[in-house]
């Protein structure tokens, strides 16, 4: 890897993060709540820093970057940005010590949207407003890194669809990485205007407003306050924030064909297709478990399938505390946490192509069973699947459970309870948000240790660059010339 | 593949001139047919000026490269061939049907035989059992060859006396085919046992012709394919419309991982195709049909005769050698299948004149079945059957009328603008085009 190439790219992301807290200085301004100087303090401070870095670094002239510059630009960049992000907090003193404000940034910018703070009403708005657009930043950053980027160095579940299919290939919606991720921003800032707007309809203000949609169209869950988007007690806001959380689960890629004339394309993906079903079968579980204790109502289904499209497209906002439900249901909420959302969305986790591939792995071994000489191809969408991305899938979750695994025990020998610790790890690497027991969706992470705030925060931006684009950089190869 | 036309266009009295490059070949066809053949590459402009393609009325380009024949057709449209026909194997290829008419390409018929095969094996599987089967006014009447069996209800009397004690005409004995010999039926004629009856017969009213001719009709739904060749995998994609579940082997492992790629349903196997333990393994005892598909006519063969010696009820086979279809019946096969022949029929309905809507010819006799419609000028519209005097060895099988299908009585009648299924005779198939003008 070419360290100073990587420095000076990375030293560029910091000083756009710099360069993006004036957007919550100007909201600073406008309510006089006191937080502009210290935010102001963060930006130069971020911009400098990121000047220097760039200027150390080599110029971005000479030659293409190769496979592994291009791991190590996407893992720093993200470190660094969540270290940049975290000034605000530290400098204005709502979050004081330092490795919380690191975990607040990483959850906004991975989506996540955990957080360490029990009182989020008292926070000045210029924060808050940063917190949620932490998660705007973030959400940006996902949808080019995952189709534009991850699938060019052979990782994330974007990259399934550009196995042998012919013609134009889906996720490449254009020949150069440039002109894909223009396209792909395009269709995000015409999803978050649109949800922007309906949201100032259904009766928020426009701070409320663009903070949830913030978090809405990033999938990551930060509120402006206590209560959710409970505190709207409101089914409309509901509904519109079920669907666009929803929305942006599902591939950018294909909105964008949709959009461009091809509406079909959303009834031709079976990735979708399996997704939706996921989602109506959930509900279905979740809305009829609870009937043992409650009448059958609207609010019931309401809250039921809001939970279940919060936490399937990873967002993690609440309506309801789902601690208090039946152990199905809340089982059912875990299950869809490691589901995650569709490939190439805003959305954490395993991504629906994975485990709906998986699901026909398993059909197709039991088969083999049954017939020791017939012949079995895994396809997706009628196109094969070749036997190395499976390979790589069964990898990846295996990767993913030992690393689950293994931040489970960590956070254990911390003194975390186990329920905590394992449901706590689960929604941080899936990048979801609200786990059970003593971080349930009422209640917060202040209550972890400080070691297990930093597992949890790596975690956290593991799970987000799905998983290979940061373990790669502890591979002594690596860093080999 | 254009020999067998060769041949029969030549015997119906057209001029044919045959291009092949290859030099063997050339020669045998020039010995065996009394046709001339020009040797060369048939997309060449030069070879066909050679051929005479400024005086021929029809050109069909045949040979087994799909842009070769495309642009023959390119080359034949420029010196104002009438009527050109090209055959398309590769279904992309096929899309270029609907540019015809905007584009001009030059082509007026893509033919593609292996489909056109897999198309026939597929009715054969609505008619198991059957040597033949066609589809006539627009799927509703089919026509089928069954053998004749000892306690037959239909071997009991004679046709006339017979059909007078059916309740309603459902079916109708258009062509026999007895000790190898084509018999024109009539009135009088009596069904023998050993016998090939070529019955038309309404849809939906298969059950009754099989019970005329002794045999139980079985639905089919499981079948077993050996090979896979073009025919296999279009047969296959089209049970797997038919919700019928097919298990297909393949002795080939890339090209068995590429049909598993390219078909949903079908079971694909693989393994050498001649392996019967494979066969009892993968169930051959519950298929109802055994369809032996590979490139390899001696293998299609011996397969079909292994698995009609272990009962599977019907076998199907792909021969491509023509001099093996004798034999067919001998060795248990129900019936063979080629792709040569099967686009016969498809290309004789455009060189015959006049208003020809679909022809069938039958394996092992001389009967053409053809659907005309029936225009004004036209000399037998009005009266009833029975007054009206039909050439001998000339039988009205089925009318169509608008959507409603018939078998006609006596009483029957048929009107302008009616199509009308005819059985004609080797001898009588000038007289049944003067017929319908």
């Amino acid at each position: 890897m070419r360290f100073r190439r990587v420095l000076s790219l990375v030293g560029l992301v910091v000083f756009f993060m710099g360069a993006a807290m004036f957007c919550s200085v100007a909201v600073a301004l406008i309510y006089r709540d006191g937080s502009a100087a210290s935010i102001v303090y963060s930006a130069l401070l971020a911009m400098a820093v990121g000047l220097v870095l760039f200027r150390q670094g080599s110029s971005l002239k000479g030659g293409d970057l190769s496979l592994k510059d291009g791991f190590g630009i996407v893992g720093f960049s993200w470190l660094a940005a969540s270290l940049a992000g975290a000034l605000p907090f530290v400098i204005s003193g709502w979050i004081p010590k330092f490795p919380l404000a690191f975990f607040e940034a990483a959850s906004g910018l991975t989506t996540t949207g955990s957080t360490i703070l029990s009182d989020i009403e008292e926070l000045p708005k210029g924060i808050l407003f940063w917190r949620s657009f932490l998660h705007w930043l973030g959400g940006m950053g996902i949808i080019v890194l995952s189709v534009a980027i991850l699938p060019y160095l052979g990782l994330g579940g974007m990259q399934l669809y550009k196995a042998e299919a012919p013609g134009p290939t889906k996720d490449k919606l254009q020949p150069r990485i440039q002109q894909t991720a223009k396209l792909l921003w395009g269709v995000y800032l015409l999803i978050s205007a649109l949800c922007f707007s309906l949201l100032m309809l259904a009766g928020m203000d426009w701070f409320d407003s663009a903070c949830h949609m913030f978090s809405t169209v990033a999938t990551a869950g930060f509120s402006t306050y206590n209560a959710s988007i409970g505190h709207f007690n409101s089914p409309l806001i509901e509904y519109i924030i079920i669907f666009f959380m929803f929305l942006c689960a599902v591939s950018f890629a294909l909105h964008y064909r949709a959009l461009s004339g091809s509406p079909r394309a959303y009834l031709q993906t079976s990735e979708l297709r399996f997704f939706v079903t996921l989602i109506l079968a959930a509900t279905a579980v979740v809305y009829f478990s609870r009937l043992g204790e409650q009448a059958p109502s609207e609010q019931n289904f309401r809250e039921s399938l809001f939970q279940v499209v919060s936490i399937i497209s990873t967002t993690g906002f609440g309506t309801a505390d789902f601690e208090q439900w039946r152990p199905a249901a809340q089982l059912v909420l875990l299950a869809l946490m490691v589901v995650g959302g569709c490939a190439g969305s805003t959305g954490g986790g395993m991504k629906a192509v994975r485990i709906w591939l998986m699901w026909k792995y398993l059909k197709v071994t039991l088969y083999q069973q049954l017939h020791p000489s017939g012949v079995f191809v895994v396809k997706l969408d009628g196109v094969r699947v070749k036997r190395e991305v499976i390979q790589n899938i069964l990898g990846f979750i295996l990767v993913c459970v030992f690393l689950w695994g293994l931040a489970v025990f960590l956070l254990t020998l911390f003194g975390v309870d186990i329920l905590t610790a394992a449901t706590a790890a689960l929604s941080s690497i899936c990048n979801i948000g609200p786990a059970l027991g003593e971080v349930g969706p009422s209640e917060n992470f202040s209550v972890i240790p400080t070691p297990g705030i930093w597992v949890l925060s790596f975690l956290m931006i593991m799970g987000r660059l799905e998983v290979f684009a940061i373990l790669i950089l502890f591979l002594p190869q690596t860093w080999r010339r | 593949m254009g020999s067998q036309l060769a041949d029969r266009l030549s015997k119906e009295n057209h001029d044919v001139t045959v291009i092949e490059s290859d030099k063997e070949r050339m020669i045998a066809l020039q010995d065996e047919l009394d046709i001339l053949v020009v040797r060369g590459n048939g997309a060449s402009p030069r070879v066909l000026e050679e051929a005479g393609i400024d005086h021929c009325d029809l050109m069909m380009a045949l040979t087994n490269i799909d842009e070769i024949n495309i642009v023959a057709c390119l080359t034949a449209c420029r010196h104002e061939v009438p009527f050109k026909i090209a055959r398309v194997s590769n279904v992309d290829y096929s899309r270029l049907d609907n540019w015809l008419g905007d584009y001009n390409l030059g082509v007026d018929l893509l033919v593609n035989p292996e489909f056109e095969c897999a198309l026939q094996i597929r009715n054969l599987l609505g008619a198991p059992g059957s040597s033949d089967v066609a589809e006539f006014g627009g799927g509703q009447a089919l026509l089928i060859g069954l053998e004749v069996q000892e306690n037959a209800s239909g071997a009991a009397d004679t046709l006339a006396e017979l059909n007078l004690k059916m309740e309603r005409n459902d079916f109708l004995v258009g062509a026999v085919t007895r000790d190898g010999r084509t018999v024109a039926p009539t009135g009088q004629t009596r069904l023998e046992p050993g016998d090939q009856a070529f019955l038309i017969c309404l849809r939906d009213r298969l059950d009754q012709a099989y019970k005329f001719c002794g045999l139980q009709r079985r639905q089919v739904n499981r079948v077993m394919v050996l090979g896979g060749s073009k025919v296999a995998i279009y047969v296959c994609k089209m049970l797997e419309r038919m919700k019928i579940a097919a298990t297909l082997i393949e002795n080939d492992e890339e090209r068995a991982e590429q049909l598993a790629e390219e078909l949903d349903e079908t079971l694909v196997i693989h393994g050498e195709p001649a392996n019967v333990e494979l066969w009892d393994m993968e169930g051959l005892e519950e298929t109802d049909a055994f369809l032996a598909l590979t490139r390899d006519d001696e293998e299609n063969l011996l397969s079909g005769l292994i698995a009609s010696s272990r009962e599977a009820p019907v076998v199907i086979a792909l021969l491509e050698k023509l001099n093996y279809v004798p034999l067919v019946n001998k060795v248990g096969v129900n019936t063979a299948v080629s792709s040569r022949l099967a686009i016969v029929d498809t290309i004789l309905k455009y060189v015959r004149r006049g208003n020809i809507l679909s022809l069938a010819t039958l394996k092992g006799n001389e009967t053409e079945i053809i659907e005309f419609i029936a225009t004004e000028k036209c000399r037998i519209l009005g009266k009833p059957l029975k007054d009206v005097s039909l050439p001998a060895g000339v039988l009205l099988g089925a009318v169509c009328r608008g959507r409603e299908v018939f078998i006609p009585t006596g009483y029957s009648q048929v009107r302008e603008g009616d199509r009308v299924v005819v059985f004609a005779g080797p001898t009588s198939r000038k007289r049944v085009e003067a017929l319908f003008p």
